[in-house]
C-alpha cells in the first residue's frame, strides 16, 4: 500500500479531507484489511487437518471477519457503531447492541500485513516523530489520512501510556473526525476502592454519552445476561490457563494466549460465540495435557525453556521469530502479558455491582493497563506470581520502543528476577516493525542469552 | 514491628466470635519432621506433579463468585501467635465433594528476627506452588483459589492435613519463622467477606512496608544478564560503590571550596 | 551568558538557576526550614508554602551523565528523569526533606517507583493527576489535594489551616502577578531583558522560598527601570514546549539573532499567566480548579488542545512574535503529537513553526544553531498580520 499511502500523505498535506471523502477512503482501506484476513482464513482452512488448533484459528478469523463485515455494513448503510479501545468495558457496547471496532486494530491484529511497512513510513512522513510508539503512530496516520472508518461515537482510552491520550486528541483535532462525539474514561493513577468507584462513574458517563449520541441503550437484565456470558467466557479462559502450567505446556505462542485476549475483549465480549470458542480451546488443551503433548506435537521435539514474554507478542515479525525459538531451543512462550489471567469476575447482583466489577476489570486487570497505568507494583508482582505458577525459566522484557514507562521499570523487573533466581532478558525492539531491530539481531541476542545462561 | 499485631488480634476476635458447632480447632506443636510424618501426602518442592484438571477436582476452594480472601500477617512478637493452631470454620473437604466452597485463609506467622525487609518474601509464603501433593493454587492474582484432587481426598486430605502441611513447609523453608497459626473459613460468602473486612487495610499497610523495604536495597549497574550467575558481580558492586564514593568526595570538596569562597567574600 | 542587567536580585536568580541547592535554600535550611521537591508544575506547591515548607521544582541542572540511573531506566527514556534520578542517586538531592511526584508522563512518573526503591527520603508521595479537565476530574483532584495536605501534616507535624492555605494562594498569586510584569517588559520592540534573562528569573522562582523570592522579584523590577532595551535582533520568537529550564538552550537561539520574547512552557508562562481564583470559599477547591482547568494545560490533559492553541496564539499576538519554536525532549510522546498539531494549527494561522528535538543536557549546539539560522531566514521580512489571526 506504499503508493496509496504516499498519495494519502500528499493529499492530506494539500487539503483536509471532507467527512464524505474520509468515509469513502476509510471504507476502501477497511475492505483491504478484511481481504487480508479473508486470505488468512482461507489459508487456515487448508491446515485444519493438521490439528484442531487450526479449527480454532478458523473460528477466530470467522468471528473477526464477521465483525469487520458488520462495520462495513454500518458505514455503507449509516447504522450507528463505535470506534473504541481494548478495555472500555465492551460488555456495555454489546448490551447496547452496538457494533464496534478497535482503533488500534491494525497494529494489534494485522501487523504482518504486507502494507504495514509502507504505512509505518508514511506515518513519519505526515510529521509523526519516529520515536513515537508505532502502535500509536499507525492509527494517527490512518485518522489523519482518512483511512479509519468514521464512527457514530468514539470511545477513547487515556491509559496505559502517553501515546493513547494523544491519539484521542488527534481524533478531536482532525477535520473529518472533529464532529464525532468522543468520550474517554479518565483512569486514576491509584488502585484503591476510591479509584475503582471513580472509574465506575466514568463508565456510567461513557454509557450515557453513547446513549445520547446513538439512541442505543441497555436494560439491566440485558446487561446482566451479557455479563453472565462474559463470566462464563472468562471462567473457561482461566481454566484453560491452568493447563498452560503443565509441563510440557500444551500450546505455544500460536494459540491460547493473545487470541484469548482478542476474542474476549476485542470482538464479542459477553457473546455465546466467544464462550463456545473457549470451550473448544479448553477441550483441545485438556486432551493435549492428558496425552502429555507439548507445543509441538512431534516425537523428536522437547520443551526445554519455559518463557514468560512480558509484553504484547511481536506481531510485526512473530512468524519469523517464535517458531525459531521453539524449533532451535525448545523455548516455549508459556505465558505472555495478554494471555495472563488476572481478571475480576463480574458481580451481576445489580447494575451498580456490574459497573463496579467492570471498572475493576478494565482499570486494574486488563493487560498493559494493569502494569503500566499506575505505580510499578504489578511489574514486579506479576513476574513473581507467573514465574512461580507457570514454572518459568526465563522472563523476557522485549523492550518495545513505545513502552517507555516499562523501559523506566527495567531495573525493578531485573531486581525481581534476581530475587527469584530467574534470568531476565531485555532486548530493545519494535514489536511491529522489524527494521528497528532486525529479527536476526533479536535472534542473535536471544541465542547468546540462552547459551550464556546455560539454558541451551 | 507492630504493624500487623492489631490485625492478628482482629483475627483472633473473629475466631472467638465464630466459636460454635461449625468451628474445629487442633493444635500441632510437633517438629517439622514429625509433622511431615503425620501427613498422608507428599510435601516439598515438586510434590505436586502436573496440574489438577476440572475432571479430577474433588472440591474447589475460593472461586471469587463463591467468596475468597487470603492474608498473611506477621509479627516479631511470637507470643501473639498460637503456634500450631489450625482453626476451621465451616465444612471440611471430605464433606464437600463436587462443591465450590467459599474460602478464607489467614496465615499468622511469628519470628523474633522478622523485619520490614522480609515483608515481600513473606508474602510469597502464600504461594504454595507445587509443594503440596494434590493441592493446586489456581493462578489468580488477588484471591486465593484452590483445588483439591480426587486422589488425595480419598487419602483423607482435610483442612487439618493442609494446615499441617503448610506449617511444616513454612517452618522448613523459613527457619526464622518459629510460630505459625492458620485460620480457614468455608462457612459462607458472608463470613469470608466479614473476615476480609476485618483485615482489609492490612494490604495497603503491606504496600507501605514494601515501599520502606525497597529503600534499603540499593541499585545496580545495567547489564542484560542475571547477576547471580555473572562472574563480574563483585566487580560491578565495587565499581558502583566507588562511583558513589568519588561523587560524594567531589561534592564535599566542592562544598568546602564554596565555603572558602563564601568566607573570603565576606 | 552576558547581561547588561545590574541587579543583585538578578545575580541571586542566576545562581539559583545554575545550581540545585542554592544559597537561598541553604539559608532557609540553616534557619531550620525544610524543603520539598516536586516533579511537575501541576503539583500544588501552595500546599507546601502553607505548611511552612519551601517547594523546590525538580531539575537536573549540572548533571553530566546517567551512569547510576542507567540501572533504572533504558535508552528509550527521556534524558530529564534519567539525569534527575542520577543526581538523586549521587546524593545531590539530599537536601530535600520530601519529594512529590505525579503521573505527569511515562518517564517522570517512574521516578517515584525508582526513588522509593533506592533512596531514603523522609516524605515521598505520588499524586494521581487526572487526564481530563472536566468537573469530575476537578473533584478527584480536590480529594487528591486533601490527601496531600493530610500526608504533609502527618509527616511534618504541621497544621495546614484554611487561613494558611488562603495566605499561601495570595502569596503565590502576588508572585505570579510580578512575574507577569517581568514578562510584559518584553512586549516592546526592544525589551530590557532577553529570553535567557527571563528564564533565569522564572526558574529561580521554583527554587527559592516564595516569600523571599517575592522580595527579590520586587527589587528586580525596580532594578529593571533603568535598563536599556535590547536591540540588534533579527526576529522575535516564542518557545512552546515542556520541561525547559536550561538558559543555554535559549542562548544558542538568541546568539543566532532571534530574540525569545515569550513562551508557553512549564518553566514559563504556564506557571503564572493565570492566577488561582481567590473567590472560592474553600482554598482546596480553588487549587483543584486552578490546576485542572484554569491554568494553561500541557498536552497530557485531553480535550484541551484547542484552549492550549488559543493560549499560544494569545501569547504570540501579545508579544508580536515572528515565529514559534516548538521544543521537545527526545522520546516525549506527548509533545511529539502536540507539536504535530501545533504545526498544522500555526500553519493555518500563518505563523511559521520550527520543531526542535533535544536532549535535557544541551548537545549538538552547532546543529541547533544551523536550524535556528535557517528558520530565522524564513521569518525575516515576513511580518505576521496579527489582526487577521483568529
Amino acid at each position: 500500500m506504499t503508493t496509496e499511502a504516499n498519495t494519502a500523505v500528499e493529499e492530506q498535506e494539500a487539503k483536509p479531507l471532507t467527512t464524505e471523502e474520509a468515509k469513502e477512503r476509510a471504507l476502501a482501506r477497511y475492505k483491504v484489511e478484511r481481504d487480508y484476513f479473508t486470505e488468512n482464513r482461507e489459508a487456515a482452512k487448508l491446515m485444519v487437518e493438521i490439528g484442531p488448533e487450526w479449527q480454532l484459528q478458523v473460528q477466530l478469523l470467522d468471528i473477526m471477519l464477521d465483525a469487520k463485515e458488520v462495520i462495513i455494513d454500518c458505514v455503507e448503510n449509516d447504522k450507528p457503531f463505535i470506534a473504541g479501545y481494548f478495555c472500555n468495558a465492551p460488555e456495555l457496547f454489546h448490551a447496547m447492541d452496538l457494533p464496534w471496532y478497535m482503533i488500534m486494530e491494525t497494529p494489534f491484529l494485522a501487523a504482518s500485513a504486507p502494507y504495514l511497512e509502507g504505512d509505518t513510513d508514511a506515518s513519519v512522513e505526515i510529521g509523526m516523530s519516529q520515536d513515537l510508539c508505532t502502535a500509536i503512530r499507525l492509527p494517527i496516520y490512518y485518522i489523519e489520512t482518512g483511512q479509519m472508518p468514521l464512527p457514530t461515537v468514539a470511545i477513547g482510552l487515556l491509559t496505559p501510556c502517553d501515546g493513547t491520550p494523544m491519539l484521542e486528541q488527534v481524533i478531536q483535532h482532525n477535520s473529518a473526525w472533529k464532529d464525532v462525539p468522543i468520550y474517554s474514561c479518565d483512569p486514576p493513577y491509584t488502585s484503591d476502592e476510591r479509584a475503582v468507584n471513580y472509574y465506575a462513574e466514568e463508565l456510567h458517563r461513557m454509557a450515557d454519552h453513547i446513549t445520547e449520541h446513538t439512541k442505543h441503550t441497555y436494560s439491566v437484565d440485558r446487561l446482566r445476561e451479557v455479563c453472565e456470558e462474559s463470566n462464563k467466557t472468562y471462567s473457561l479462559w482461566q481454566e484453560y490457563n491452568e493447563l498452560r502450567r503443565n509441563v510440557p505446556c500444551p500450546h505455544g505462542w500460536e494459540i491460547g494466549g493473545a487470541q484469548a485476549f482478542a476474542i474476549s475483549q476485542c470482538f464479542v465480549a459477553g457473546d455465546p460465540r466467544c464462550t463456545a470458542w473457549f470451550e473448544k480451546l479448553l477441550e483441545v488443551g485438556e486432551e493435549r495435557v492428558a496425552k502429555g503433548i507439548g507445543a509441538i506435537d512431534r516425537p523428536d521435539w522437547e520443551e526445554k525453556i519455559r518463557i514468560f514474554w512480558f509484553d504484547i507478542m511481536p506481531y510485526g515479525w512473530v512468524f519469523e521469530f517464535m517458531p525459531w525459538m521453539e524449533e532451535e531451543f525448545g523455548a516455549v512462550v508459556v505465558m505472555d502479558m495478554f494471555g495472563n489471567f488476572p481478571y475480576t469476575m463480574i458481580d451481576t447482583t445489580s447494575e451498580e455491582t456490574m459497573y463496579h466489577s467492570l471498572a475493576k476489570r478494565n482499570l486494574l486487570d486488563a493487560p498493559m493497563i494493569r502494569q503500566a497505568r499506575g505505580t510499578a507494583e504489578n511489574f514486579a508482582g506479576d513476574i513473581r506470581r507467573i514465574v512461580e505458577d507457570y514454572k518459568i525459566d526465563v522472563v523476557v522484557w522485549p523492550g518495545h520502543m513505545g513502552h517507555k514507562d516499562g523501559a523506566a521499570t527495567v531495573g525493578i523487573m531485573r531486581d525481581t528476577c534476581r530475587d527469584l533466581g530467574v534470568p531476565f532478558l531485555h532486548v530493545g525492539l519494535d514489536l511491529y516493525d522489524k527494521r528497528y531491530t532486525s529479527v536476526e539481531e533479536v535472534k542473535e541476542q536471544t541465542a547468546d542469552f540462552f547459551r550464556g545462561m546455560g539454558l541451551a | 514491628m507492630a504493624a500487623f499485631d492489631g490485625y492478628i488480634k482482629a483475627t483472633h476476635d473473629f475466631i472467638q466470635s465464630m466459636q460454635g458447632d461449625n468451628c474445629t480447632q487442633t493444635v500441632h506443636r510437633d517438629t517439622v519432621d514429625e509433622l511431615r510424618a503425620s501427613i498422608p501426602i507428599k510435601i516439598g518442592k515438586g510434590a505436586m506433579q502436573g496440574i489438577i484438571m476440572r475432571g479430577n477436582t474433588f472440591v474447589e476452594l475460593g472461586n471469587p463468585l463463591a467468596g475468597s480472601t487470603s492474608h498473611l500477617l506477621w509479627t516479631e512478637n511470637c507470643s501473639l501467635i498460637q503456634d500450631g493452631r489450625i482453626t476451621l470454620i465451616g465444612p471440611d473437604i471430605d464433606t464437600a465433594e463436587g462443591q465450590s466452597l467459599p474460602f478464607g485463609q489467614i496465615l499468622m506467622v511469628g519470628g523474633e528476627a522478622l523485619k520490614n525487609q522480609d515483608h515481600e518474601q513473606l508474602q510469597q509464603i502464600n504461594i504454595i506452588g507445587d509443594q503440596i501433593e494434590g493441592y493446586m493454587l489456581r493462578s489468580s492474582a488477588e484471591n486465593i483459589w484452590a483445588r483439591v484432587s480426587r486422589d488425595v481426598a480419598s487419602r483423607e486430605f482435610t483442612f487439618e492435613t493442609l494446615g499441617k502441611a503448610m506449617i511444616a513447609l513454612i517452618k522448613s523453608n523459613r527457619p526464622d519463622i518459629t510460630s505459625v497459626e492458620i485460620l480457614f473459613v468455608t462457612s459462607g460468602k458472608k463470613d469470608v467477606e466479614e473476615l476480609a473486612d476485618s483485615v482489609s487495610s492490612a494490604k495497603s499497610l503491606g504496600s507501605d512496608i514494601l515501599k520502606e523495604a525497597w529503600k534499603e536495597r540499593g541499585y545496580d549497574v545495567d547489564c542484560d544478564f542475571d547477576c547471580s550467575t555473572c562472574h563480574d558481580e563483585e566487580v560491578c558492586d565495587d565499581i558502583r560503590d566507588t562511583i558513589v564514593q568519588i561523587k560524594q568526595k567531589e561534592r564535599s570538596e566542592n562544598a568546602a571550596e564554596e565555603d572558602i569562597i563564601a568566607t573570603s567574600n565576606k | 551568558m552576558e547581561t547588561n542587567i545590574e541587579s543583585e536580585a538578578y545575580q541571586t536568580f542566576v545562581e539559583a538557576t545554575q545550581t540545585l541547592n542554592n544559597t537561598e535554600l541553604k539559608n532557609w535550611k540553616r534557619d531550620g526550614g525544610k524543603v520539598v521537591g516536586y516533579f511537575c508544575s501541576t503539583v500544588p506547591e501552595e500546599v507546601f508554602t502553607a505548611a511552612g515548607l519551601a517547594p523546590f521544582r525538580m531539575r537536573a541542572t549540572g548533571s553530566t551523565n546517567t551512569e547510576l540511573s542507567d540501572a533504572c531506566f533504558s535508552n528509550i527514556n527521556c534524558s530529564f528523569p534519567r539525569h534527575a534520578m542520577n543526581l538523586a542517586l549521587e546524593g545531590e538531592f539530599d537536601f530535600l526533606d520530601g519529594m512529590v511526584c505525579l503521573n505527569s508522563c511515562d518517564h517522570v512518573r517512574r521516578i517515584y517507583d525508582n526513588w522509593i526503591r533506592n533512596l531514603d527520603t523522609h516524605f515521598v508521595k505520588v499524586m494521581s493527576l487526572p487526564r481530563k479537565v472536566e468537573q469530575p476530574q476537578i473533584e478527584w483532584y480536590d480529594d487528591e489535594i486533601k490527601i496531600l495536605i493530610k500526608d504533609v501534616e502527618e509527616s511534618f507535624d504541621v497544621e495546614i489551616t484554611q487561613e494558611k492555605l488562603n495566605d499561601a494562594i495570595k502569596l503565590h498569586n502576588e508572585v505570579r502577578e510580578l512575574q507577569k510584569e517581568v514578562f510584559r517588559l518584553r512586549t516592546v520592540e526592544n525589551p530590557p531583558l532577553n529570553g535567557v534573562e527571563a528564564l533565569n528569573v522564572i526558574v529561580a522562582g521554583t527554587a527559592i522560598p516564595k516569600a523571599r523570592y517575592k522580595v527579590l522579584l520586587e527589587q528586580f523590577l525596580k532594578d529593571m527601570e533603568g535598563v536599556k532595551g535590547k536591540g540588534g535582533h533579527r526576529v522575535r520568537v516564542m518557545i512552546v514546549g515542556g520541561e525547559l529550564d536550561d538558559p543555554e538552550f535559549i542562548n544558542v537561539i538568541e546568539n543566532e539573532g532571534a530574540l525569545v520574547v515569550t513562551d508557553s512552557t512549564c518553566f514559563g508562562t504556564r506557571l503564572f499567566w493565570r492566577p488561582v481564583s481567590e473567590s472560592y470559599d474553600d482554598p482546596v477547591t480553588a487549587l483543584a480548579n486552578y490546576y485542572i482547568f484554569d491554568r494553561p494545560s500541557c498536552p497530557r490533559m485531553t480535550g484541551d488542545q484547542e484552549r492550549r492553541m488559543d493560549f499560544t496564539l494569545e501569547m504570540a499576538k501579545e508579544f508580536k512574535v515572528d515565529g514559534v519554536i516548538g521544543e521537545r525532549l527526545l522520546f516525549c510522546d506527548q509533545w511529539s503529537v502536540e507539536h504535530y498539531m501545533n504545526n498544522n494549527d500555526l500553519k493555518k494561522a500563518g505563523i511559521p513553526f520550527l520543531q526542535i528535538d533535544r536532549e535535557y543536557i544541551l548537545s549538538g549546539k552547532g546543529q541547533l544553531s544551523t536550524r535556528v539560522q535557517a528558520f530565522i531566514e524564513t521569518l525575516e521580512g515576513k511580518g505576521i498580520k496579527y489582526e487577521e489571526v483568529v
